[in-house]
């Protein structure tokens, strides 16, 4: 738990205002709004190419929106909040190996590079520290993904289909992290199309169709699993 | 981390995969060779001719070798999006120009330093003692090089066409970098110190301004939104 | 659309003028004789290239600052008249060259730098064309600019220190003190109805990229 918990983390918040992206002449997203504080999980629902992805790296800062606009505030007046994404992609390096990966990120991020093993472990796939990750199988890339993702020690979590590819016991793990960063004060956003899976973590869901917000729905605290 | 620091760890990175993937180097070194020898069969047998075309003949095999490095090194970050993963993380983007530019100096300078021998083993070149000074001179010019070449590539990286467009928008820019590497090392070779100081000099004015403009635009040219 | 405005009329008929000035109105320079009336096409060509370029380096900044998209269109405008006054500066160059010296090309130092200026220009343009995105492309093509830009000193000092090993230049050049006060001033005259043609196909053309950008972002809100 030391790895995850920072008493000291600050409070931030998120509100995404009537966000519009288009690419070319194909609408991604249309006036979506959302926000989300530290503690929170929010589960952006939705099939492929609802605009999910699109969402996240507008949030993320990667993708700058049409029109709308993505606004952080901080309980300590002009902290920025540090942003980590685990997108479509896993932002790995291919040759190297698990552990340089996580490390990599961890040293870049200002943080003690001993961290990675015990986050590889954390997600369970300790046993292929010392593989490349080209050599690895879907699932175990995706977990050295978020391993790499924690290393960096966010504020904010962006992940896109945190159970893609995983089998159950490795959704489980997942899950399982994700919901412990929350519980760590970090604001966790997922996007993902397994409604169920998500619902055991999330504080809020949205469904996403079609590039706009269809249901909002809250979940109380309290029947949260951890 | 400050920035030379997290720009050490990136450059080392790139280092790393190179040494395990073998890509980069591989493609540029058959590239070069290529280019030493069409060049040189165009050149003609003539040994004096292709002996006063030698510096010529390095320097565009090596340009084009710079092309396909640059490239390889780019594909690196952005295979499996591991350019957008560090984006977020780094505290000062910068690191991500300065680090390329070591790798790809260190890239440059040995596969030039490779090059020189090269030529003088196909082009019989007389390398006197003074022609250690090749080596000095190698690693200025690779750092010249990458400068530039480091920026153009953030610029180009996810633009239509880019196998195309690199060398396009890159080799004009480099001209200058061309000339005053070729007229240097000719006069390394012809044991004139004066002009190869000269030369020297520009490369190392090319080299302050290149990497002025590289630090100061980077961010601006390598964002993703 | 198609109808040309008063500047336009007058900017063709001060053109149209000082060529028909320079072909049969000025004396023929006394060393080259008529071959030199090329100067009044070349040199402005020149100077109108570099200052084209330099709009476009200043447009791009200004883009970069205000992110507003007016800039970036002088900068495109801007930078395509360079190239096409860039072209006609070499094809004059060298023609003059070949009359003069009895070469095309004689790597005559400003003619190089010219030359590479025009690929380095070109590369600008086929970059902007291979990105997608506007406000992207405006950005990419802003620091392109500026690199392109400021690498044209070093590229001019280069060539010119090359040539300097080689062979000194031994071309006379216009500009030279000696000229003949008559040749000064239609050459003076050249630039300046240059200059109003310049500016009036700058703003034609940033006109026409304004409509294709409010096609383009029909989406988006104004800027």
């Amino acid at each position: 738990m030391v790895l995850l918990h920072s008493p000291l983390r600050p409070h931030f918040a998120v509100r995404a205002a009537a966000v519009t992206k288009v690419f070319g002449d194909t609408i991604a997203l249309w006036d979506v709004s959302i926000d989300c504080g530290s503690g929170g999980l929010l589960a952006v629902h939705g099939a492929n190419g609802s605009g999910k992805t699109t969402l996240l790296r507008i949030v993320a800062g990667l993708t700058a929106p049409t029109r709308g606009r993505v606004a952080w505030t901080s309980d300590s007046p002009g902290l920025r909040p540090r942003i980590g994404l685990l997108g479509h992609a896993n932002h790995l390096f291919d040759e190297l190996t698990a552990i340089e990966n996580v490390a990599l990120a961890a040293r870049l991020a200002g943080r003690d590079e001993t961290i990675a093993i015990d986050l590889l472990g954390r997600l369970a796939v300790d046993a292929n520290a010392a593989r490349r990750t080209r050599d690895l199988s879907a699932g175990s890339r995706r977990r050295v993904g978020l391993a790499r993702l924690l290393a960096t020690d966010p504020d904010v979590l962006l992940v896109d289909e945190p159970f893609a590819g995983l089998d159950e016991r490795a959704a489980d793990t997942v899950g399982r992290v994700l919901g412990e960063a929350r519980d760590a004060g970090r604001l966790v956003l997922i996007a993902t199309h397994d409604g169920a899976r998500s619902r055991l973590i999330a504080t809020r869901t949205v469904e996403l169709r079609a590039g706009r917000i269809r249901t909002t729905e809250s979940i109380a605290t309290e029947a949260l699993a951890t | 981390m400050n920035l030379a620091a997290a720009a050490i760890a990136l450059a080392r990175k790139d280092l790393l995969v190179e040494l395990r993937a073998r890509q980069a180097i591989a493609s540029a070194v058959a590239l070069a060779a290529v280019a030493l020898v069409l060049v040189g069969l165009a050149g003609g047998p003539d040994p004096d001719r292709l002996r006063a075309l030698a510096p010529a003949l390095v320097w565009i095999a090596l340009l084009y070798a710079s092309i396909a490095v640059a490239d390889r090194l780019e594909r690196i970050d952005r295979a499996d999006d591991a350019f957008s993963g560090l984006w977020l993380v780094l505290p000062d983007r910068r690191a991500m120009y300065l680090g390329r530019v070591i790798s790809l100096a260190i890239f440059l300078a040995v596969l030039q330093l490779t090059l020189w021998m090269a030529a003088a083993l196909l082009l019989d070149l007389p390398l006197a003692i003074d022609a250690l000074a090749l080596v000095p001179l190698a690693a200025l010019s690779a750092l010249t090089a990458a400068t530039a070449t480091a920026l153009v590539v953030a610029l180009v990286a996810d633009a239509g066409h880019r196998p195309l467009l690199l060398p396009v928008a890159l080799l004009p820019l480099l001209v200058p970098t061309f000339l005053a590497g070729v007229q240097a090392s000719s006069a390394v070779l012809d044991s004139r110190a004066g002009d190869a100081a000269t030369w020297a000099a520009a490369l190392l004015i090319e080299a302050a301004l290149f990497s002025g403009l590289g630090l100061l635009t980077y961010e601006t040219a390598a964002s993703p939104d | 659309m198609s109808r040309i405005s008063p500047p336009g009329w007058l900017a063709g008929l001060a053109l149209t003028v000082t060529i028909l000035v320079g072909l049969f109105a000025v004396p023929a320079d006394a060393a080259q004789g008529d071959v030199q009336r090329i100067m009044y096409v070349h040199v402005p060509s020149a100077w109108l290239a570099y200052l084209a370029f330099f709009v476009t380096l200043a447009a791009g900044l200004l883009f970069l600052r205000r992110q507003d998209l007016r800039f970036d269109r002088v900068a495109v405008a801007s930078a395509e008249i360079g190239l096409v006054l860039t072209g006609l500066t070499i094809a004059t160059g060298a023609i003059w060259g070949k009359a003069t010296w009895g070469k095309w090309w004689d790597w005559d130092p400003r003619l190089t730098t010219t030359a590479i200026l025009f690929v380095i220009y070109a590369g600008y343009l086929l970059l902007r064309q291979s990105i997608v995105d506007r406000r992207r492309r405006a950005r990419l093509a802003a620091v392109f600019g500026t690199v392109a830009f400021l690498n044209v000193p070093i590229v001019h000092f280069s060539v010119l220190w090359w040539r300097g090993l080689h062979q000194p230049p031994t071309v006379i050049r216009p500009g030279d003190p000696t000229i003949d006060h008559l040749l000064l001033a239609e050459l003076l005259a050249s630039v300046a109805s240059f200059t109003l043609v310049y500016l009036w196909v700058l703003r034609r053309r940033v006109d026409l990229e304004a409509t294709r950008d409010a096609a383009e972002l029909a989406l988006e809100p104004a800027g």
